[in-house]
């Protein structure tokens, strides 16, 4: 009972992997999908036939997203891009090879990164309380921020309700949004549970994490990410938007939304503002894959951090056997051993994908939040086909 | 009038203080300070030689000007050095943080949202940003939207809170609006809303929420769309999230924290704990032409620009200041008023304003002076306008 009711309050959007939307977006969607977006066999069809091209064509062809794109670095240690579909329903327009996508919930990684530095540099505790840094901040109906510690909200076990609204996002992709209003909005509901004591991803919790780090270091968010993370391992194509950025600033395939009519919405202008420290960056399927293996590399924190990051519990919510350790989701692979990643969900951009300890490395972009389970089913497969074969 | 003796037993010990300093390097400061050829025409002009006195008796690091007078053309002015450590010019016209000249920017945006029919004047704070303002005496279900404007909400002021006691530590951090906004709501009200007047920043950090609010996008694009580049004020901005340098040619200027202090250069610094109260970054010429526009009706409807020029008595900002919405009215010597606001940094002080009849002028200085100083600005605002 309880458990269905948070199932149902529990937003799709700034997933980590399972990436549904809401039925009211898709209900249409299946079969218009393929006549609508079914590309002429054109760009996809050459003579190729790598497995990793021939899954994203179909990713395109059978369930209909505009456009798929993959990084894999495979057993040989090379990296290969892939692009299917087109960048532009309109125009046609080629899918940029490695555009630019928004990473939706793989920012969760960076915001976890930074929080274990600043743990690892002495000015976190990783198991205070979160009224050490917001005192009095948090506060609501089951909801006390002398309660939850850090550790929870990097592991999604405090029990906040998430402040994502998922249709006023859809219906109004452009509206600002100041950090202290999406708490506010979260702070409305009541706790999901008392801390501690179950798993259930919210965004809430890395909201707090980003203002928390904005607390002990006096610097913007956005900053330390960039200055601790994405400078630090020189991710070239990789930027926590500005506030009020609404653009993509590289080449980017544009991202949609199937509407209640079946039509699709561009949303590829957007402003990330309400995603922020649970979602709002923009990156590339090659830069994500060297994000998570200079992550996992060690290249981005102490031993003892990286330790903890990997720590995991059960999120089977996300997926069968996966686990959830500290803004990071380990997966079993279907050729054994798991692989490390988050993956992510923002109208018009999912990202899935994820590194093995021993160097394989894949992210697959697609330009939708697929609609349907089958299509997470395919690009989940097109995954494991990367790092297994 | 009380005021007085005090400032000026500060301003005399000022001046010792500067003889003191200055008699071994007497020759030296001459010749650092003495006007330049450009201004040192046979017929030394008025405002020259204000802010010659600004620098010399005063010890301000730089003062500069722009002057639109009777004739209508501008003229630029410069004293003292941009640079305490290199002796550098002072560029002319170069970018200064206004301080409270924000304030206008942010009350004319609010304006335009009242005359579109967003915002109501006399609607309550609650109706935009409902549950907001709550605390000891406060209540935002009772101050409206005109009442920030004209400081009469008796809001406490956010600048008092204990994050913001020391400017030497907080020169590059960081504050979220509503964070500076906690450490106002943890004081009491200064009054009951709408019976007093009170000069609280809190007032604009509210307005900047409430345009937020009600447009859906950053406060610094609607100030950027609605006003700067409107009226194409080409040197002016409201500095990004976590900006921290000034982006073009501009004096250093400095934080003096006592009489015997060293000068801290605070020339970088994050204006983020300023906001919709004080963040933007200017020129004198482009302050000029702002108030120039706002007064000729380019920037809002007659209905809107006569709701900013109705007044409250501000004598706390000095004699026959008078206070509408975002702007002062101040008597001038000469007759009639000169329209503007002036604005504080934490290491600049602007001065000015225009009157009816298109003259203008905006004073700068480098550093937070001393009344006596300020008083010096003020006359020579008056002097520039009254010649």
């Amino acid at each position: 009972m309880n458990e269905n009711a948070v199932q149902q309050h529990r937003p799709t959007l700034l997933r980590g992997r399972r990436c549904g939307v809401a039925a009211t977006v898709t209900a249409v969607a299946a079969a218009v999908v393929a006549g609508v977006l079914a590309p002429a066999a054109t760009a996809s069809a050459g003579p190729r036939q790598d497995s990793v091209q021939q899954r994203l064509d179909a990713l395109v062809q059978k369930d209909g997203v505009p456009a798929a794109l993959a990084t894999v670095k495979g057993r040989d240690g090379r990296t290969r891009t892939y692009t299917a579909g087109v960048g532009d329903v309109t125009t046609k327009a080629k899918v940029p090879v490695d555009g630019q996508v928004r990473i939706g919930s793989n920012t969760k990684s960076f915001t976890a990164v930074v929080v274990l530095q600043l743990v690892a540099e002495g000015k976190i505790g990783l198991e205070a309380n979160v009224d050490t840094y917001l005192p009095g901040l948090v506060r609501g109906d089951g909801i006390d921020g002398r309660n939850i510690t850090v550790h929870q909200l990097l592991q999604h076990t405090s029990g906040l309700p998430d402040y994502v609204d998922q249709q006023a996002v859809l219906k109004d992709p452009q509206r600002y949004a100041e950090p202290r209003e999406l708490l506010d909005a979260a702070l409305t509901h009541k706790a999901q549970f008392a801390p501690g004591t179950q798993w259930a991803y919210s965004n809430t919790n890395y909201l707090l994490a980003g203002m928390i780090i904005q607390k002990v270091t006096g610097r913007p968010l956005g900053e330390e990410i960039t200055k601790r993370v994405i400078n630090k391992i020189g991710l070239r194509h990789t930027y926590f938007p500005v506030p009020g950025d609404m653009t993509i600033h590289e080449a980017h395939p544009k991202g949609y939304q199937r509407t209640a009519d079946g039509s699709l919405r561009d949303y590829t202008e957007l402003d990330p503002s309400w995603g922020w420290a649970a979602g709002a960056m923009v990156s590339t399927n090659t830069d994500l894959t060297r994000f998570y293996e200079a992550l996992l590399g060690g290249r981005l924190l102490p031993a003892a951090q990286l330790a903890q990051m990997r720590t995991t519990v059960p999120a089977d919510s996300l997926g069968p056997g996966h686990r959830y350790g500290l803004g990071l989701i380990s997966r079993p692979l279907p050729c054994g051993g798991l692989s490390w990643g988050h993956g992510g969900g923002i109208p018009g951009f999912a990202t899935f994908g994820g590194t093995t300890d021993d160097g394989r490395s894949v992210n697959v972009a697609v330009t939708t939040i697929p609609g349907d389970e089958d299509t997470g089913k395919h690009v989940d497969q097109t995954v494991d086909e990367a790092l297994c074969r | 009038m009380t005021d007085n003796t005090p400032q000026r037993t500060a301003h005399r010990i000022r001046m010792v203080r500067y003889a003191t300093a200055a008699t071994a390097a007497a020759g030296l400061a001459l010749t650092a300070f003495a006007p330049t050829a450009a201004s040192a025409a046979p017929r030394p002009d008025l405002v020259q030689q204000r802010l010659d006195a600004l620098v010399q008796k005063d010890g301000v690091p730089a003062a500069l000007a722009t002057v639109k007078g009777r004739d209508g053309r501008s003229r630029t002015y410069t004293a003292g050095v941009g640079d305490l450590a290199t002796k550098a010019k002072v560029p002319v016209d170069g970018q200064v943080r206004i301080g409270s000249n924000t304030k206008s920017f942010t009350a004319v945006v609010v304006l335009q949202l009242v005359a579109e029919g967003k915002v109501d004047l006399d609607a309550n704070v609650d109706t935009y940003l409902p549950g907001l303002l709550r605390g000891d005496g406060i209540d935002g279900r009772n101050i409206t939207v005109r009442q920030l404007l004209q400081h009469t909400s008796g809001l406490p002021e956010y600048m008092e809170a204990p994050a913001l006691s020391d400017f030497t530590t907080i020169q590059y951090r960081y504050f979220e609006p509503r964070e500076l906004l906690d450490g106002a709501l943890a004081q009491k009200a200064l009054f009951a809303p709408g019976t007093d007047f009170a000069y609280s920043n809190t007032n604009y950090l509210v307005a900047g929420l409430l345009i937020q609010k009600v447009t859906g996008r950053p406060y610094g694009e609607e100030v950027t769309k609605r006003v700067i580049d409107r009226i194409g004020l080409r040197h002016t901005y409201v500095p990004a999230t976590g900006e921290t340098a000034l982006r073009e040619a501009h004096p250093h200027s400095y934080l003096r924290t006592g009489p015997d202090a060293a000068s801290i250069d605070y020339t970088d610094m994050d204006s983020s704990m300023a906001w919709a109260a004080g963040a933007v970054v200017s020129t004198n010429t482009d302050l000029n032409t702002f108030y120039g526009a706002l007064l000729a009706g380019r920037l809002l409807p007659a209905a809107q620009l006569a709701e900013m020029r109705t007044t409250v008595p501000a004598e706390m900002l000095g004699h026959g200041v008078r206070y509408g919405l975002g702007i002062q009215s101040r008597p001038l010597s000469c007759g009639g008023l000169v329209w503007g606001h002036g604005g504080t940094s934490v290491a600049h002080r602007t001065r000015g304003g225009v009157t009816d009849d298109g003259r203008a002028v905006d004073i700068a200085v480098t550093t937070v002076p001393d009344a006596a100083t300020t008083q010096h600005m003020i006359d020579a605002v008056d002097a520039a306008l009254c010649r």
